[in-house]
């Protein structure tokens, strides 16, 4: 075995073994390449779902059809419950514009300018209906501050969990990338072998043309002479027993001329 | 108060609570009314005592010149008279205004019947049943007046 032999471990097998072997290698590329595209749509996936879970993007990401991704499902959930709230607290807010604290410290100043006699500065009737009507609308608009409490601390909950999950995606994420980078390693190795084996077996094949033993047959019923292979090959498919002498309808000769050509020409005499 | 038993006032407590208000000043405005009149008595005496010495002052030199310390001093002790004089019936104008004021309010508050209340408490009811506070009302109209103003 010679040193930097690209061939050296093929020499010793059979054609048929090589055959199978790049075979192999072909299906394990076709695998590979599955897994690749399996990986990178489901990092793809992950990237998406981070980026609408961080509120980097508004857009749901469609949730791929040919894997399961729990957890990234799962804390896409969360964050359309997320912007649910959200939206809901923002809607309520619209409509009552002042936070609790503002209503209770605008209902104490309110009820102490009904309640208590300023003086000089008292209020005249208008100012009074006006004041009395305000005071109880400002109760009404805490009241129907109630359920922001609860929202508020359900935004709480699931800000911490989606950070959570966020993190967990991004570890499965870095994890994800390793295998991709391993995948995409094995691919190259397998590439490579396969490029090896299909060079070989181009090296293993007979450069001549196999002998055509139907055609030395038609030459000799047409009376043509054959090399000692088309021979060898006739004697191996039938001999020469069964050659039919179907000689092809010769083209016509032409009408010699008169004064016969003194070229010398291969295969005739020239009489 | 405390600031979470705001939350319980019922209207018909608070109204009880402004028509008590209203009626203590009722007995107490009049005397105030009284006592702001009997200034103005006094500072009218005083600003027509004042208009009288400087009278006598320019009839005792009759002929001649007033000595002109005297004369000024005269003239700013009526000066002055005056101004307490416009000051005081403005506190007497004010308190009655106050008076009328209050003697109003105790009509209207004390006749309060269930249609009155119900529009008093429309705002409460609007944002009870799910409609803008005033103050998101205002807040619209006043973004809608910014965006008018930058058209």
């Amino acid at each position: 075995m010679l040193d930097g032999d690209l061939f050296a471990d093929l020499r010793t097998l059979e054609r048929s073994e090589i055959q199978s072997n790049l075979l192999h290698h072909e299906r394990s590329l076709v695998d590979i390449d599955e897994q690749l595209t399996k990986n990178r749509n489901l990092t793809s996936f992950r990237s998406s779902c981070i980026k609408f879970c961080v509120g980097k993007s508004d857009d749901v990401p469609p949730s791929p059809a040919e894997h399961q991704e729990d957890l990234a499902q799962a804390t896409l959930s969360k964050r359309i419950e997320f912007n649910q709230f959200i939206q809901q607290r923002d809607t309520l807010m619209e409509r009552i514009v002042l936070p609790k604290y503002r209503i209770i410290q605008r209902m104490s100043v309110v009820y102490e300018k009904l309640t208590r006699s300023q003086g000089t500065t008292r209020l005249t009737l208008n100012q009074e209906i006006t004041l009395f009507s305000e005071f109880f609308e400002l109760q009404a608009m805490h009241a129907q501050l109630d359920p922001i409490e609860t929202i508020e601390r359900e935004l709480g909950a699931l800000h911490r969990q989606i950070s959570e999950d966020v993190k967990a995606i991004n570890k499965a994420d870095r994890d994800t990338a390793k295998i991709i980078s391993a995948l995409v390693e094995k691919r190259k190795q397998t590439t490579r072998e396969i490029g090896r084996l299909k060079a070989f077996l181009r090296s293993k094949k007979p450069k001549s043309k196999p002998v055509d033993a139907g055609q030395a047959r038609k030459t000799i019923s047409q009376g043509g002479s054959i090399s000692l292979e088309d021979l060898g090959a006739l004697l191996d498919h039938g001999g020469l027993s069964n050659i039919e002498s179907t000689k092809e309808p010769s083209p016509k000769k032409k009408k010699q001329s008169a004064t016969a050509s003194t070229k010398a020409t291969r295969g005739s005499r020239n009489t | 108060m405390q600031d979470k038993s705001l939350l319980e006032v019922s209207p018909h407590e608070l109204l009880d609570i402004i028509l008590t208000k209203r009626e203590k000043d009722a007995i107490h405005l009049p005397k105030e009314e009284k006592k702001r009149d009997e200034e103005l008595t006094r500072a009218y005496k005083m600003y027509n005592e004042s208009k009288t010495a400087l009278a006598q002052l320019l009839d005792s030199t009759s002929g001649t010149e007033a000595d002109p310390l005297k004369r000024s001093q005269a003239e700013n002790v009526i000066e002055e008279n005056e101004t307490h004089r416009k000051r005081v019936m403005s506190r007497l104008w004010r308190v009655r205004s106050h008076l009328k004021e209050t003697l109003a309010a105790i009509e209207y508050w004390s006749v309060m019947d269930e249609a009155k209340l119900t529009t008093l408490l429309e705002g409460a009811t609007r944002v009870n049943e799910g409609g803008l506070s005033t103050f998101a009302m205002n807040k619209s109209a006043l973004s809608e007046q910014g965006d008018d103003s930058h058209a």
